[in-house]
């Protein structure tokens, strides 16, 4: 039989569509010219698939020649993408929008979603605070726009807004959601798609949409498990204990004394830290519909150890969705709840410094009287010196940080189309988001850190237990008129939001010697967001669009004068290929232009006050800041600073962007340039001394820009019967830059910032007009002729200058799958281009004086013979390094079994990798530093998964 | 729903004026117990935790003590620190800058300690006492605590003159929390300022008690006169004058002090130690305290700064071990000008047992000449066992006064005689050597005698830079110490390190500011 397939509007032939015998597994692939050949008997029926469109069945009856035209898949041409309030054709979005569908992801060990969704779209950076299990991650949408205040986007889930900041005691706020549960991720980038957003927009909108039941489903449930092996990837080189011993006697050969402390033991401290950490993750849903009544049930539970000794995570979530359709279709209900309870035992990453640090020429243990048995540095009188390094293991040990997290979100959305107007629209939304910890830290008493750490330093044990709960609400209700005259399209919508915070927590440490006992005092605080909001589209021939936003955000954290921000946005978008001059162009599917224009706010602040303009007076209850007249003791009155001119952070967005198709979308790309410029920046700047209760203080100064392109292009190089290849690649350009920071122009101010390891309140960063955020302000390093740095030698006369930033200027991803029969191979890549780290390992634990400081020994790095500083020179630029990188973050290799164990049951087995190389020059043990700060990070394990999927 | 935006503070512990104050005592003098506390501690928690002054460190850039003793006695032949944190080596070096982080958090706590106590002023007016029905007995109590804020304000201003010389000046009526920038003021407005303040307080604080009592903490009439003395004596130094009245002055405001009946502590050592409250010299302290009143800088830092860091030699029970603090050589040039100086009970607070008194490596705390003054152990040397030092520090003491009184005579000042000077000089001279001390006569009264003598008596108590500035000596290329200017030998310097730069921060906030000149 031969024949061609076309695409059943335009004619066009598609190349690449599988023609397949029906049961048979005979089958064949149309070539460039859209045409198959294959032997198939005269009476078969020729099953026709590629993607974006129906499947066709065709019988043969008997024909040698076959036209087969395909139908675009309604769900290709319906796929709607949701925006705030409401959603959207994806064809007709006029912002900087991306949707991705977690099916397409590429996933590792994920406890949060911002594990799969790191490096999978342009523009957005997602970098985890390090290797702890259940780490929390930054996320960065195109740079931040705020230089004190919040960078982190909003994060939408099921329409509920939810609280970024998370609880104590939750190292990510997000890991409340089981990453399972998700359908898709929509990401608003522009802020022509975030003004609707407007208050907490200006840093970009992650909209997730958790998976639902539907009617035409049938009962389904599926497993999905896992089980996991870390490894440590990478240890920081340190001198070893014979090493040590050459170097000490060498080097403090004039100081008889200090020789004389060295042990005769070889201990390797890293190796007594880390270890193989086993892991396992398991999640179980059912999807259907009752009668008329969709629903979808899931219940998830992990359980991973870190490979820093006792550190573990331990989730179990659950969720429900139900989304029926009442009175005609005309009210739509959709209830969803999730809840989740987390257990975390913390490892004190300060034991990873201390590892590094600690004299390997000594034993673990000791019989000391001071310590529990673990060895630990003693003054010449024989009493525990307070100064020294405390036993790295016995900081794992001897030290418990527990923490039990209930998280809930839950919303029920109605959303009616009116019986006489069908084009009216009312949709309510009701929604909490709760959160409740519990936890405390326990320090043994008598334990090597009981001398050396906090403030009592005297052998007394410690027991610190902390409360927060969180209670959000939320009502929004909008309507919505949708209807088309002739070519005419309009779509109007306007609402309100009432949105409520609230916040209480208490911490408390009480001592084992009865000292000083913290009163319990709960600290209650709340703020509230009222807005009104309202969005029309319209649409002229299906060809011009345009959209226009505006928002008008309250909030309670502003004096009345300053409360109301009106945040504005419009956009337009030309579906170029619509047009009569490119509607024959086959090559070319898909052409369109975009637009934007926006403002948004920013009224989260940073600071833990909610009221920063009211004039308040704050009653210590710390016993140990009193102060005496006669005998008796006063706990102290002070008045808090104020600011009652302070308001909005405005951030004005200007985007153009081009979406792309070529060979019927086969292949797909998008670019968009940027512009943003914050303006009244929420900023803590010096205050005119004698004018506020306080030096520095939140203020709405300055500006700043973010300038960049994206990227993105997918496609499918290859599309054959057996083998498909899907690739997808994007980029994303940044540059920050300060362009404001007072109201009289300065060119030598800068605020200090970023605190670094090593004596006392040193700063690396500074915040300086014509630089970029967080820009190290550090002194320039003299070498000499073989390229060694010279201890103490800066030029141009030891002045400080501005040398790069944490920041990169590039980033890009790059995700690829194949499969071929049932095998598939997947692969995520990452890479990020002009990132700088302040490497503070290298900076506190290279110089040669320091092996012996406070009466004890310490080791160096390795890198101190090459080095060679006798003192520390935390300020050099030597310690500035580059640390751009490419790493693998995940290899997947996996068989699909059509029926599994001869039952019904199709499953997929698969074998991960995760964390799988890392190319970089950087010095430190890893270059992926969110801060740039490189201290005492967890290191990011190796992970081998063996994971199964059932479906039935 | 609009209305919601309404709100007021949860939290019970923080409270509008209007739940604050009320007709009964405790807030007035919860509000008087931070103003003093501000000396003391970084915050309104123990440890420099919730500080008052931000974007630096709470304890060793943020406090009053810390600060003021490394302004102080880092640029002198008194001490040197090891460290290498941040900009402390450019005080030795003297080499500070205007964005120095050192100098702005001592600028920055002294603004806001004169922020706090003018709003405390402005808190308890006439008016407001009444709105809130104040019994005239409260009324009469707060009259004093209003006195008492004022003396601090002026104890704050007085470092202002002393460290900058001019800067922004805040009075009753200046409106805090307004965006008002404050007027600049120059060293003789800032002068007259204290000046009258001063004297217009004194006559409402309470009348001095020697020794223990139950006014221990506040300031009384004596601690302002002390003020006083300590601002005529260096006005000229200030001011750029040459007037003898100042000196008048001085000596008529030592008088009313000694008139009061303090007396010398008999035993040296005890003046610095635990139980130096029952010191009957000691005029205004600051508390501290290892339990109440904790803090990283202040006396805490005294002691542990000023023993090395192995422990291997702390004799006076510091309660941590930092190495960071010890004095140059020259320092003990200072005594061994007296022919009998081994006897002297001062000159035994100093060590040289780590046998390296040179400082040939800036960053080795044994080389140099270690200072055991603040003590850990109580008069009687029980340990003190907290974690925290408990020793109070002797702001103004009677052992000043008499030095005061010497030199401002010496300097012509008229209200003193020689008979009075010499008995002053030999009551210290005795108290500090029984064996052989107190044997000066009237020949020995010179103005350069009393310069050394100062450095013995008031070593360590913050008071050295003053007192080689106004004796032409702090950037004298003639009287150096090691790596005085940043040079091994020692080196002159330029006269404006005389006084510090206004912080870079505070010009960029304030467009009223001018820098001081030189920076």
């Amino acid at each position: 039989v031969k024949g061609v397939v076309k695409d059943a509007k335009s004619g066009e032939t598609i190349v690449g569509a599988n023609v397949i015998v029906k049961g048979t597994t005979t089958g064949t692939v149309t070539d460039v010219n859209g045409n198959f050949s294959l032997n198939a008997p005269s009476n078969a029926t020729l099953v026709v698939k590629y993607v974006g469109y129906q499947d066709a069945e065709l019988p043969v009856a008997g024909k040698s020649n076959l036209v087969i035209n395909l139908q675009e898949s309604s769900i290709a041409l319906s796929e709607v993408v949701a925006i705030g309030y409401g959603q959207v054709k994806k064809n007709d979005l006029t912002g900087s929008v991306v949707a991705v569908s977690t099916d397409k992801m590429n996933k590792g060990l994920a406890t949060s979603f911002t594990d799969i969704l790191s490096g999978k779209m342009a523009g957005v950076n997602i970098s985890t605070s390090g290797g702890a299990p259940g780490a929390g991650a930054t996320i960065r949408i195109r740079g931040g726009s705020s230089m004190s205040a919040s960078n982190d986007p909003l994060i939408v889930v099921d329409n509920v807004p939810i609280e970024g900041s998370g609880v104590n005691g939750m190292s990510n706020p997000l890991s409340g959601i089981n990453p399972q549960d998700i359908e898709t991720f929509t990401v608003l980038k522009d802020a022509s798609a975030t003004a609707i957003y407007g208050s907490r927009a200006s840093n970009g909108v992650i909209l997730i949409t958790t998976k639902k039941g539907s009617l035409k489903q049938k009962f389904a449930v599926s497993y999905d498990g896992s089980a996991s092996v870390s490894t440590i990837a990478k240890k920081v080189d340190v001198l070893s204990a014979d090493e040590f011993r050459t170097f000490v006697r060498d080097y403090w050969a004039g100081s008889p004394s200090v020789p004389a402390l060295l042990g005769n033991f070889n201990t390797n401290w890293q190796d007594l830290i880390y270890k193989t950490a086993w892991g396992h993750d398991h999640n179980l849903s059912i999807a259907g519909a009752a009668g008329k009544l969709p629903y979808r049930v899931s219940v998830g539970y992990t359980n991973q150890d870190g490979i820093l000794k006792t550190s573990n995570y331990s989730r179990t979530t659950a969720s429900l969705s139900l989304n029926p359709t009442l009175l005609n279709d005309h009210l739509k209900v959709n209830a969803n709840v999730k809840g989740s309870y987390s257990t975390n035992r913390f490892a004190d990453t300060g034991a990873i410094g201390a590892a590094l640090e600690f004299d390997p020429t000594q034993q673990i243990y000791s019989a000391s009287k001071y310590g529990n048995n673990y060895f630990m540095w003693l003054k010449t009188d024989g009493t525990p010196q307070s100064l020294g390094t405390a036993n790295p293991l016995s900081v794992l040990t001897e030290k418990r940080d527990v923490s039990y997290v209930y998280q809930s979100i839950g919303n029920l959305q109605l959303d009616y189309k009116f019986h006489a107007i069908p084009e009216l629209r009312a949709n309510l939304n009701l929604a909490y988001d709760i959160s409740k910890s519990d936890g405390s830290t326990t320090i043994n008493a008598n334990s090597p850190i009981s001398y050396v750490w906090g403030s009592k330093k005297n052998g007394a044990g410690s027991y610190a237990p902390y409360y927060q709960k969180k209670t959000n609400t939320l009502l929004d209700f909008y309507l919505d008129y949708a209807k088309t005259f002739g070519v005419h399209s309009i779509d109007l919508m306007g609402g309100y939001s009432w949105q409520h915070f609230f916040n209480t927590s208490w911490s408390s440490t009480v001592y084992t010697d009865n000292v000083a006992n913290v009163p319990r005092v709960d600290y209650p605080t709340a703020y509230q967001l009222v807005s009104f909001f309202g969005r029309f589209n319209y649409t002229l021939m299906d060809r011009y669009l345009l959209t226009f936003t505006l928002r008008d955000d309250g909030t309670s954290r502003f004096s009345k004068d300053n409360r109301w921000g009106l945040f504005p946005s419009v956009a337009l978008a030309w579906k170029m290929k619509e047009e009569s001059f490119l509607k024959d162009v086959n090559w070319l599917s898909d052409l369109k232009l975009r637009l934007g224009y926006g403002q948004t706010g920013q009224q989260n602040l940073n600071i833990s006050n909610d009221y920063p303009y009211i004039p308040t007076y704050n009653l210590s209850t710390y016993n140990d800041a009193q102060y005496l007249f006669g005998s008796q003791w006063y706990h102290l009155l002070r008045p808090s600073y104020f600011n009652t001119s302070l308001k909005w952070e405005s951030t004005t967005t200007y985007n153009a962007g081009i979406d792309l198709g070529f060979l019927n979308n086969r292949i797909t790309a998008s670019v968009d340039v940027y512009k943003r410029v914050t303006d009244n920046m929420i900023n803590v700047i010096p205050v005119a001394a004698g004018t506020n209760f306080i030096n520095e203080m939140v203020t709405n100064i300055g500006s700043m820009e973010n300038k960049g392109v994206e990227f993105t292009i997918t496609g499918k190089p290859v599309v054959s019967r057996h083998f498909t290849w899907d690739l997808s690649y994007n980029l994303g350009y940044n540059k920050n830059e300060i362009t404001k920071l007072t109201s009289s122009p300065d060119a030598s101010y800068g605020v200090p910032g970023g605190d670094i390891s090593g004596g006392t309140g040193n700063k690396i960063y500074i915040q300086k007009v014509g630089y970029p955020v967080n820009s190290y302000y550090v002194y320039k390093q003299v070498y000499d002729t073989k390229g060694n740095p010279i201890e103490g030698a800066y030029n141009n006369n030891a002045t400080l200058y501005c040398d790069h930033s944490p920041a990169p200027d590039v980033t890009m991803g790059l995700s690829s799958r194949m499969n071929y029969k049932q095998w598939y191979l997947n692969f995520s890549m990452r890479a990020s281009i002009g990132n700088y780290n302040y490497n503070n390992v290298q900076s506190s634990k290279e110089f040669k004086n320091q092996s012996f400081t406070t009466g004890s020994l310490k080791n160096l790095l390795s890198t101190s013979l090459d080095t060679n500083f006798k003192n520390a020179q935390y300020i050099s630029d030597y310690y500035i390094q580059n640390a751009s990188f490419a790493k693998m973050d995940n290899v997947t290799l996996g068989y699909n079994f059509d029926k599994f164990l001869a039952s019904k049951l199709r499953a997929s087995v698969y074998g991960t990798v995760q964390n799988v190389f890392t190319i970089t020059k950087y010095k430190g043990l890893d270059p992926e530093v969110s801060n740039g700060i490189d201290n005492n990070i967890y290191p990011r394990p190796r992970v081998f998964i063996m994971g199964l999927r059932v479906n039935f | 729903c609009v209305n919601d935006l309404d709100v007021t503070p949860l939290n019970k512990s923080i409270s509008t004026e209007t739940t604050t104050f009320s007709n009964t005592s405790g807030a007035y003098i919860s509000y008087l117990a931070k103003v003093y506390a501000g000396f003391a501690t970084g915050g309104i928690q123990g440890g420099d935790a919730n500080v008052d002054v931000v974007g630096m460190d709470g304890g060793s850039q943020a406090g009053y003590l810390r600060p003021l003793w490394n302004l102080q006695e880092l640029p002198t032949e008194e001490a040197m620190c090891c460290w290498n944190d941040q900009t402390i080596g450019n005080f030795h070096a003297l080499n500070w800058t205007a964005s120095d982080v050192f100098i702005k958090g001592f600028y920055s706590r002294l603004y806001y300690q004169i922020t706090i106590a003018t709003a405390f002023l402005q808190e308890t007016t006439d008016d407001k006492l009444a709105s809130r029905n104040v019994s005239s007995t409260l009324k009469d109590s707060i009259a004093t605590f209003r006195a008492e804020a004022r003396f601090l304000r002026a104890l704050a201003y007085y470092n202002v003159l002393d460290m900058f010389r001019n800067g922004p000046l805040v009075n009753d009526a200046s409106p805090i929390g307004s965006a008002t920038l404050p007027a600049y003021a120059d060293s003789q407005t800032i002068f007259k300022f204290i000046e009258s303040e001063l004297t217009d307080c004194q006559a409402k604080l309470s009348n001095p008690v020697v020794g223990n009592s139950n006014q221990y903490g506040h300031a009384n009439k004596a601690a302002a006169w002390s003020l006083l003395a300590r601002l005529y004596l260096n006005a000229n130094a200030f001011l750029g004058t040459n007037d003898a009245k100042y000196y008048t002055s001085c000596i008529e405001n030592c008088n009313k002090v000694t008139a009061i009946g303090y007396t010398l502590e008999p035993v040296y050592q005890n003046l610095f130690v635990t139980d130096n409250y029952n010191s009957k010299e000691i005029i205004f302290p600051i508390v501290i305290d290892g339990t109440n009143l904790t803090s990283w800088g202040g006396m805490q830092f005294l002691e542990c700064s000023a023993t090395a860091s192995d422990g291997s030699y702390n004799p006076l029970n510091a309660p941590g071990t930092w190495g960071g603090n010890r004095a140059t050589m020259q320092f003990l040039d200072r005594f061994k000008s007296m022919s009998n100086y081994q006897d002297d009970a001062r000159y035994k607070m100093l060590y040289t047992g780590y046998n390296h008194t040179s400082i040939d490596d800036q960053s080795d705390f044994k080389q140099g000449v270690q200072v055991f003054k603040f003590s850990n152990l109580s008069s009687t040397g029980v340990k003190n066992t907290a974690s925290f030092a408990s020793t109070d520090f002797p702001m103004f003491r009677l052992g000043d006064i008499y030095l005061m009184y010497v030199e401002a005579f010496l300097r012509g000042g008229a209200g003193a005689n020689q008979t009075t000077a010499l008995k002053y000089i030999n009551d210290l001279s005795k108290r500090a050597n029984s064996i052989s001390g107190g044997n000066y006569s009237a020949s020995d009264l010179t103005l350069s005698f009393i310069l050394e003598e100062r450095a013995r008596e008031m070593f360590w108590e913050c008071t050295r830079r003053t007192d080689l500035v106004r004796f032409g000596k702090l950037t004298d290329a003639n009287y150096v110490w090691q790596w005085k200017a940043g040079v091994k030998a020692g080196a002159g310097s330029d006269s404006y390190r005389n006084y510090y730069p206004i912080p870079t921060a505070d010009l960029t906030a304030n467009t009223n500011l001018k820098q001081n000149t030189g920076y």
